[in-house]
């Protein structure tokens, strides 16, 4: 009773410190056996993830093991399941989806269906980060690059020789007299609209296209105007045809 | 202690020294102790247009490199009370010194001066770079043209980067009856593209280049629109509020006349 009681004591006054030591621990268990595989179930297919950091002999020794070996492996027998192999980033040559198809030919209720990159969630979170709106302010001036991913909405100007870049679409409340180009990893559903759209130039995805100057004064038919990309050409369009020509990319009210 | 303003424009031949040279003699005429320090080195001019030129026996490289003391190398203008110029070295080069060495000058000038003014040269390299870390406040210069405004609105955004957060604008050589047929911008649409404050309009005049060439700044001819223009100028700068000049003063007294009792 008495060590009982003595370890507890110190338990209570090292609490930190065995908390430290515990998480470095688990870490550690973590960095040496990094599993290879992580398998999901999702409501109409088995997800297998195979991590595309580690090397592709080593995943198919794991994936054997889970398969056969694992005390659990019986988990597999029963109705028939379909199984999507997400790879990653990996490249997988033929030779290697053989082997892949292989292992699984083994369990003659697992079905390969397909052969994903990413897996839903992570092409929903990519399509989220692209559709989120960035807010700037400010006046962008000769000299000064702005760029994001996702869509742009610049509160200001963009004065001649300053540039706006964004992955998504641009939106410019205010003039735009320098480069804007949307889409510019080639997004080509991008669009730029501006309170006043008189830019140097203007490109949407590989599309460049220099616009005709308006005369000064101002001609009002830059006002509240967008452009897009229409059979590989960049078009003018007054704002409010952009829900005709790009529904997709705003919510209508009824 | 005084306040440092760097005179600048990015653009070349927009007016940055008759500039500096007026708002010298302007706010001396005001009665205020002031130093003008010309930062172009190796290509010095502030001397020639304020008529000193065969007065400068030290220049500003010297004073860096400890060869006089400040005192030594300004050179009072005798038809002002207390105006100074330091001029700059016409044999050296922009490299020659260091952002700090000038800085150290400006910091003991302003012990003893209400304003100096300092001369950027045109461009953005060093002595640019130089002049601007120097200064506690800015002045951009442009003239109405797209190139001009183009320079000064990337000058605006390296001041940003460099700490001097509102510079105040001056435009220069406005011709007033090409802005009015729309020929060349106006001042509201120079303001609207640069977007910061105005300090002033300085009409377009030929006396400007005839007073440059005599060494005789323009502001001492107390009758031209140049003149008065600088002086508001002068004034504002001091924190007085100046109403903008109205340059529409060129329509004829007759026309002014009937327009009075309608006929035109």
């Amino acid at each position: 009773m008495l060590i009982f009681g003595g370890i507890y004591f110190c338990a209570l006054e090292d609490k930190i410190a065995k908390k430290r030591s515990f998480r470095s621990e688990v870490l550690l268990v973590h960095k040496v056996k990094r599993s290879a595989i992580t398998i999901k179930g999702t409501k109409d297919a088995i997800l297998f993830i195979l991590d595309d950091q580690i090397s592709f002999s080593s995943i198919l020794e794991e994936l054997e093991y889970k398969l056969k070996h694992h005390k659990a492996a019986s988990l597999w027998e029963g109705p028939l399941v379909k199984v999507k192999i997400v790879v990653g980033s990996r490249k997988l040559n033929m030779a290697d989806e053989h082997a892949l198809y292989n292992l699984f030919s083994n369990k003659k209720n697992m079905v390969v269906v397909d052969v994903l990159k990413q897996t839903p969630l992570m092409a929903m979170h990519k399509e989220a980060e692209h559709r989120d709106v960035r807010v700037m302010n400010g006046v962008i001036r000769s000299g000064q690059v702005l760029s994001c991913t996702g869509h742009m909405l610049l509160l200001g100007d963009v004065n001649p020789g300053g540039v706006i870049k964004s992955t998504g679409s641009i939106y410019v409340l205010g003039a735009i007299k320098g480069v804007a180009h949307a889409g510019f990893k080639g997004d080509t559903s991008a669009v730029v609209a501006a309170s006043l759209l008189n830019p140097a130039q203007l490109c949407i995805a590989d599309t460049i296209a220099a616009l005709p100057r308006a005369s000064l004064p101002e001609q009002e038919v830059y006002l509240m105007c967008f452009a897009y990309l229409r059979e590989g050409q960049v078009v003018l369009d007054k704002l409010s045809n952009l829900v005709k020509i790009r529904p997709e990319l705003a919510c209508v009210f009824d | 202690m005084g306040e440092s303003i760097v005179i600048t424009s990015g653009k070349g031949g927009v007016g940055k020294s008759t500039t500096t040279i007026n708002l010298g003699v302007g706010l001396a005429l005001l009665g205020k102790k002031v130093c003008m320090i010309d930062a172009d080195i190796g290509l010095r001019n502030l001397d020639v247009l304020i008529g000193l030129e065969n007065r400068i026996v030290y220049d500003l490289v010297d004073v860096v490199e400890s060869k006089c003391t400040v005192e030594k190398a300004l050179i009072r203008d005798k038809r002002c009370p207390e105006l100074y110029l330091l001029p700059a070295a016409q044999t050296k080069d922009k490299t020659d010194i260091s952002s700090e060495q000038l800085q150290r000058v400006v910091i003991a000038l302003k012990e003893t001066f209400d304003y100096i003014l300092i001369d950027s040269p045109a461009g953005i390299e060093a002595g640019f770079k130089h002049a601007v870390l120097s200064a506690d406040k800015a002045i951009i210069v442009t003239t109405p043209e797209n190139p001009a405004i183009r320079d000064a609105d990337r000058v605006v955004g390296l001041l940003d980067k460099y700490n001097i957060s509102s510079p105040k604008l001056i435009i220069n050589k406005l011709h007033v009856h090409m802005a009015r047929s729309g020929g060349l911008l106006g001042v509201d649409e120079v303001v609207a593209v640069l977007s910061i404050d105005l300090l002033g309009v300085v009409p377009d005049s030929d006396a400007v280049i005839s007073a440059g060439h005599l060494g005789e700044p323009i502001i001492f001819e107390k009758t031209t629109l140049v003149s008065k223009s600088y002086r508001n100028i002068a004034k504002r700068i001091q924190g007085d509020v100046v109403p903008l000049l109205s340059f529409s003063s060129s329509v004829s007294f007759f026309t002014k006349i009937k327009k009075l009792i309608g006929v035109v």
